[in-house]
């Protein structure tokens, strides 16, 4: 099958325009699972430096720690909390597109005739707050293949048997 | 009718001696150096010691022996006709059984390492898309089992795709793999010459460096080299070549002979490597036969292509010699694997390649180029390190600042300004109605050629600051490995959405 293509702006405008899909955003309790994890490194690590100063007498040591650790959690949870509001996929009806990152905003698109496999999965923190993550594999290599967390376990099933579907319908025609 | 295969077999006979061998190979490179040490370190020749360990060294070769003939006759192979697939048992200690579907396999091809040479036995490797560990080698078969076995896996492979994608059906009718020559390629020893003199000479200089870095530091594991031996040599040749012109002579000396011995160390190695290149377009593949120690027999379908690279440098250009490295479906940790060079090849041929791997025809398409702002973030990462250099040096030798200074300055704008520009102004990105293609490189010039339906996915990326700019960095994925571009204006929005369209409506079989 042979697409005759020309170079004219007009055609190219009449494609549609990944840039202008609404994202749907993912579920906020991602983020509750996140900041509890590291809710519980910050934890684990204030009773570290609690021991620690039992055994040394070095001189602001304990407090400079202290601060240090506080402040990397501080700017760690607060990168979380932004990272959240840009997280979002997007279904078309030939392709997932999923965008991520605050600093870096990233967008990957996948052609649903692409997908060479997909999957749920859920960590136990996952299964936890009750999310699960869409995991799409390409033949590109893990620089083309996405992880969407945050979705409802029955969502991430659906949207997986919706991706499936797709992908055997490609094959059929 | 009986299949053959179908039944689980051995390899060749003479796999035990290749297995035994192989093995005492691993055992001595392991020992050997212990052995060495020993019998440097004033070993005295006692005659009760040396029966022990004359006996001890043949305990283990008979139970190397044994091993090596559990290993041979626990190596057992098959083609399951009924399942589709090729089935492996193997494992001594641990039982592995490997079931590869035809679906899965990429690639039957031959390699033989001296050894395999010496013992006459070929290795048939069965390639998937998958990463290294799901690679299937078959280490000692005769040359007849060898070919056999490739032309059957093919076949069958080659019957299983066509089933399944239904197209086509002229395919099984027409006459089967060896079909006629529609050209070839031959490197002759004169052109291996003048690719190993016009090649990368810094990778021979790097191979001196580890080669003479690694010399001395075993010498100095045996403390042939003291410490203050090496000081007196230094101080010596500082002290003997006082004048700063017999230095500077001296060292431009030794670039030189470096730099010569670098440039006999690349053709020695692409001599090895590419010795008696043969390239053959038959009428659905193209056949790769090259190399001097291990001889590498390759089969290349144009379905499996997912990137094509051309590289050369200016001589080379002048000599109209051209490199092709042909990246196919694998992986991404196990790129250089798949990745084939053919080197050598006149501009037609790199076209006739081309003609014959792509299923459309090159045409122009809209060139973008990088924006300014790149320029500016190379000549600045670029400036760190003499930066670094300055700083270093004013603690050092505070004195000869203006002297280091001017030396930097001279470094960074002489080299550094003009090479980052000619290697800004030759980075592009031209999407044409059915490939995208990247040219980049002062030196060595790569062009790097996709074909659009190709595509696994697109991602498109901008850090916060590029927001006003309206400047995004494009990455397409395909599965030989991926090519990105930066820093370049939205306008390339409408042709990822393009890109996109022309995957989606695609329905040939990109592998």
């Amino acid at each position: 099958m042979n697409v005759t293509f020309t170079n004219t702006p007009v055609d190219l405008d009449s494609l549609p325009d990944y840039q202008e899909i609404t994202y749907t955003k993912v579920s906020v309790k991602r983020l509750y699972k996140v900041l509890c994890i590291q809710g519980v490194i910050f934890i684990l690590l204030a009773i570290g430096l609690l021991m620690l100063r039992e055994v040394t007498d070095v001189p602001y040591l304990i407090p400079g720690l202290g601060a240090g650790i506080l402040l990397i959690f501080l700017l760690l949870f607060s990168y979380q909390y932004k990272l959240q509001k840009t997280l979002g996929y997007a279904l078309r009806e030939r392709d997932i597109a999923y965008r991520r990152g605050f600093i870096f905003e990233k967008t990957t698109v996948i052609p649903f005739n692409r997908i060479q496999h997909i999957s749920t999965s859920a960590g136990m923190f996952d299964r936890m707050f009750g999310i699960s993550n869409l995991n799409i594999f390409t033949a590109g290599g893990s620089g083309s293949d996405i992880d969407i967390p945050g979705l409802t376990p029955q969502l991430a099933a659906r949207l997986k048997d919706r991706v499936a579907n797709h992908i055997i319908e490609e094959e059929d025609a | 009718m009986h299949k053959p295969f179908s039944q689980p077999q051995t390899q060749s006979q003479l796999g035990i001696l290749f297995i035994f061998l192989a093995q005492s190979v691993k055992f001595i490179r392991i020992f050997g150096a212990a052995a060495v040490y020993f019998i440097l370190k004033g070993f005295r020749a006692d005659a009760q010691l040396m029966t022990i360990s004359i006996s001890v060294t043949l305990v283990l070769l008979l139970i190397l022996l044994g091993y090596s003939f559990v290993s041979f006759k626990r190596f057992l192979f098959h083609i399951d006709y009924e399942n589709n697939e090729f089935v492996l048992q193997k494992g001594v200690f641990n039982r592995e059984l490997i079931t590869l579907p035809f679906a899965k396999i990429q690639q039957v091809y031959f390699k033989r390492s001296l050894l395999q040479r010496l013992i006459g036995v070929y290795s048939v490797i069965l390639d998937t898309a998958g990463s290294s560990t799901q690679e299937i080698n078959i280490k000692a078969l005769s040359e007849t089992e060898a070919k056999d076995l490739q032309r059957i896996l093919m076949e069958v492979v080659t019957a299983e795709k066509t089933e399944s994608t239904q197209e086509n059906t002229d395919f099984v009718s027409e006459k089967p793999l060896e079909t006629e020559t529609v050209w070839t390629h031959k490197l002759s020893v004169l052109a291996l010459l003048k690719l190993g003199l016009t090649s990368n000479y810094f990778r021979g200089v790097w191979l001196i460096l580890i080669f003479v870095g690694s010399i001395y530091q075993q010498l100095g594991d045996f403390q042939i080299v003291q410490e203050d031996q090496y000081r007196e040599g230094l101080q010596g040749y500082f002290e003997a070549y006082s004048k700063p012109v017999e230095l500077l002579a001296l060292t431009a000396l030794v670039f030189i002979g470096v730099f010569i011995l670098g440039i006999l160390i690349s053709s020695i190695e692409i001599f090895i490597k590419y010795f008696d290149l043969t390239l053959k377009q038959t009428r659905d593949s193209l056949e790769l036969e090259m190399g001097l120690k291990t001889n590498t027999k390759i089969s290349l379908k144009p379905r499996r292509v997912q990137l094509m690279r051309v590289v050369t440098n200016p001589i080379q250009k002048r000599l109209n010699l051209n490199e092709a490295q042909i990246a196919i479906a694998s992986s991404q940790d196990n790129l250089q694997k798949t990745k084939i060079s053919i080197p050598g090849m006149e501009r037609m041929q790199v076209e006739r390649v081309k003609k014959f791997l792509f299923s459309h025809r090159m045409r122009p398409g809209r060139i973008f180029k990088p924006a300014y702002i790149l320029y500016l973030r190379l000549i600045i990462t670029a400036g760190i390190p003499l930066l670094l250099t300055a700083i270093v040096g004013s603690f050092l030798v505070p004195n000869y600042m203006i002297e280091i200074g001017l030396v930097l300055l001279v470094i960074y704008a002489g080299l550094v300004l003009p090479y980052q520009f000619f290697w800004y102004r030759a980075l592009s990105l031209e999407i044409t109605p059915e490939f995208v293609i990247k040219r980049k490189g002062v030196w060595s010039q790569k062009t790097e050629i996709i074909e659009l339906f190709k595509l696994q996915a697109v991602t498109v990326s901008q850090p916060f600051w590029y927001k006003k700019r309206g400047l995004y960095n494009y990455t397409f994925h395909t599965a030989g490995g991926d090519l990105s571009f930066p820093v370049t204006t939205s306008k390339m929005q409408r042709y990822i959405n393009y890109a996109l369209y022309r995957v989606e409506i695609d329905t040939n079989a990109w592998m």
